[in-house]
């Protein structure tokens, strides 16, 4: 029996808070990693497997306004992702992804590609209230990741355009809470906040680098199907302070950026899902500050233990 | 698109305290200010328009109190994007084809985005720093 409204639903809901992958130049610059993906209330494990493309097509200046890449210049990022989840308490739930990126960049008269084993982000939930608990409230969710800088940062490029950076290149950590509703008519929606907190680096010339708290916010609505088809669009907010060079913040250094989401999933089985998830920076003046837009596609899919085992 | 630029002198990006004269503006072409400790002056003048990938500045140095070209420094320079808090992984090269004249090249700007160069030169005691800011697109 097809799982109804349940899991492919609850993966867009995961997918929210791992969609949000910043622009290119992320893997050394990025976001974060979001709150972690959910189990089902009927699965005690998933493990999932995720491909992604995506790539740059413009970027907003320290005026907010945008712009399209320079004549023939490139930066394009495939990343695979693979993923575990474990409900360790009814209300409490574990995870682990590892990233593996490779980057093709090009900038002016020089090109290279490079890549490697990403970040690996531990995350976990904790489940206040259930989603479908009560009629008029949400389900109330606290979330914390922690991303280990197993990747390389761009300060420790070997490469002249660092596109052999896999990583932020510093540890983080990002508390968040999210509210989550379902509704018997096959609706469900959901809106996480959380805030990336980093520790401070070192370059190679010796200058002591602070990157300021990054704030995200998301918000993701969409209707589900008892054949096991579900289908969300979202709306994605970013924004970080100017960092902090030596220990001096610098002026019109601050990041912010806007995009679009989309996901939709699919239950085959009780088992297995399969889901495509999409995000287009808004190449919106105003809508973002310092920042690359790029547009990115995703292709995964899920296999999950539980009660039907 | 064709890249844009906007130069913006920026000697208080480096920690100033009672610098001298940090100027703010806007202009194509050679940009003049005074170093971080008051003696020398640095003029930064791009060899192309700059952009992503690799780029070419001549940096002029004069002292202060005389105005007479500073001959045979050490100029180091280092991008950095201040936004993202990551240098560029290559080195910069710094000759001197004439006296107080130098050329720095291999400055590599890896994406769009602004970019602050840091200068430092240095010649027996006396060092001095300044940095000049550029918006790649």
């Amino acid at each position: 029996m097809r799982a109804s409204h349940g899991i492919a639903s609850l993966v867009c809901f995961a997918l929210g808070a791992l969609a949000p992958r910043a622009a290119l130049g992320s893997a050394c610059c990025g976001t974060g990693y979001g709150i972690g993906q959910r189990l089902g209330d009927t699965e005690d494990a998933a493990l999932s497997f995720g491909s992604r493309g995506s790539f740059r097509f413009g970027s907003w200046g320290a005026d907010g306004s945008f712009a399209g890449p320079a004549g023939d210049d490139f930066d394009r990022e495939l990343r695979a992702e693979i993923g575990w989840f474990v409900r360790v308490k009814r209300r409490a739930q574990l995870g682990l992804t590892v990233p593996f990126i490779y980057t093709f960049r090009r900038a002016g008269a020089l090109s290279s590609s490079g890549g490697g084993v990403g970040d690996v982000t531990a995350g976990g939930r904790l489940d206040l209230v259930d989603p479908g608990a009560y009629r008029w409230f949400p389900g109330v969710v606290l979330t914390l990741a922690a991303v280990v800088p197993t990747g390389r940062g761009a300060s420790r490029s070997t490469d002249m355009l660092a596109a052999d950076a896999t990583g932020l290149g510093t540890a983080e950590i990002r508390p968040g809470i999210a509210l989550e509703k379902t509704w018997i008519e096959g609706w469900f929606a959901t809106a996480q906040a959380s805030v990336a907190l980093r520790t401070p680096y070192t370059s190679p010339s010796g200058l002591t680098v602070g990157l300021a708290p990054r704030w995200q916010a998301l918000a993701a609505a969409g209707p589900s199907w008892s054949n096991g088809f579900s289908f969300s669009l979202g709306l994605l907010y970013e924004r970080e302070g100017a960092p902090s060079l030596g220990g001096v913040a610098s002026e019109g250094a601050a990041r912010e950026r806007t995009a679009a989401l989309a996901f939709a999933a699919y239950d085959i089985d009780e088992r297995y899902t399969v889901f495509i998830t999409s995000q287009i920076d808004a190449p919106i003046g105003g809508l973002g500050r310092n920042e690359g837009a790029s547009a990115a596609a995703a292709l995964g899919l899920r296999r999950a233990w539980g009660m039907h085992d | 698109m064709g890249a844009t630029i906007t130069i913006a002198m920026t000697a208080a990006a480096l920690a100033l305290a009672g610098c001298g004269g940090s100027g703010d503006g806007e202009a194509d072409g050679p940009l003049a200010v005074s170093g971080r400790f008051g003696a020398l002056e640095f003029e930064a003048e791009p060899l192309a328009p700059p952009s992503a990938g690799p780029n070419a500045l001549r940096i002029a140095l004069r002292e202060l109190d005389s105005g007479e070209p500073f001959a045979g420094a050490s100029l180091k320079a280092t991008a950095i994007m201040p936004s993202m808090g990551h240098e560029s992984p290559t080195e910069a090269l710094s000759e001197e084809p004439e006296a107080g004249m130098y050329e720095v090249t291999n400055l590599v700007f890896t994406m769009a985005g602004r970019w602050e160069v840091r200068c430092r030169a240095e010649r027996g005691s006396l060092v001095d720093e300044a940095a000049f800011t550029y918006e790649v697109r």
